[in-house]
């Protein structure tokens, strides 16, 4: 076989190799969540019927300083309640949580922040739970 | 003189050939294969992305949707799956959808309906379809 005939031969091979090496590199990359399950516990009161519809994690950069959440107070049901929203990592370790905060709420929506201590990484967070709660006089805890 | 050149070249060029043999079963093997790594199977590569699912809203007495804003480090498509426990009741949604760095809201409809009569547990499962 002569040279340019090899040349030729080889050609064929390498260059399909290094295009096939190239597809595979570009699309056989899995992507994997680094926790695929995150948890939102949202609470509603037994005795009232009054429940959060709404968390949400507010970050700076990728730290987690307070929690948003939005409850709906019952007709009918207004009185003092609780809130308090806790954070756990995926061991189900407590990892943040905020103070409870108790005050008169009459029937309605309410949206508020509760800041939570210590601030944590929102990557380190797995579940948010969250409390509403009647109580009958403040302070009062979840 | 010549004829070591020619020789040479013949050399070089069973070298190259034996290599590009060697690359293309290589490649070959690399692509029928299967490597299982930090959870993953049957993919060559695995790339860690941050996935962060920063918000969940229910809406009023009765759940039939879950909206959820969430983000991943790496710019893909994913599937979304929610999964609802309320009391007795257990329902469950799911919808593909492409996520960046910058929180994406995804409402998703969610059979069969509850009520939301209990403290509700509304669990986010972030995949890659």
């Amino acid at each position: 076989m002569r040279t340019k005939e090899l040349v030729a031969l080889a050609s064929a091979f390498f260059i399909p190799s290094i295009v096939l090496s190239v597809v595979i590199t570009i699309n056989q990359v899995a992507i994997l969540p680094n926790r695929p399950d995150t948890t939102y516990y949202l609470h509603r009161d037994a005795s009232t019927g009054s429940r959060i519809t709404v968390a949400q994690l507010l970050l700076t950069g990728s730290t987690v300083n307070s929690v948003r959440i939005s409850y709906v107070i019952s007709p009918g049901q207004g009185g003092n309640y609780v809130r308090q929203v806790s954070l756990y990592n995926a061991d189900g370790v407590l990892v943040a949580s905020s103070s409870n905060v108790c005050g008169w709420r009459t029937p309605g929506t309410y949206s508020e922040t509760l800041a939570v201590s210590p601030a944590v990484s929102v990557d380190s967070v797995a579940s948010v739970r969250t409390c509403l709660r009647r109580v009958g006089t403040c302070p009062a805890t979840c | 003189m010549l004829a070591g050149l020619r020789f040479g070249g013949q050399v070089f060029t069973i070298i190259l050939l034996l290599f590009s043999i060697s690359v293309a079963v290589f490649s070959t093997v690399v692509a029928v294969g299967s490597v299982s790594q930090a959870g993953g199977s049957g993919v060559v590569g695995v790339a860690k992305a941050d996935v962060r699912v920063l918000r969940v809203q229910v809406p009023g007495t009765v759940i039939s949707s879950v909206t959820v804003s969430a983000s991943s480090s790496i710019s893909g498509t994913y599937l979304v799956e929610v999964f609802v426990t309320v009391g007795a009741c257990s329902t469950y949604g799911s919808t593909t959808s492409v996520l960046t760095s910058t929180p994406t809201s995804l409402t998703i409809p969610v059979s069969p309906i509850c009520n939301y009569n209990n403290p509700a547990s509304v669990r986010v499962r972030v995949t890659q379809p």
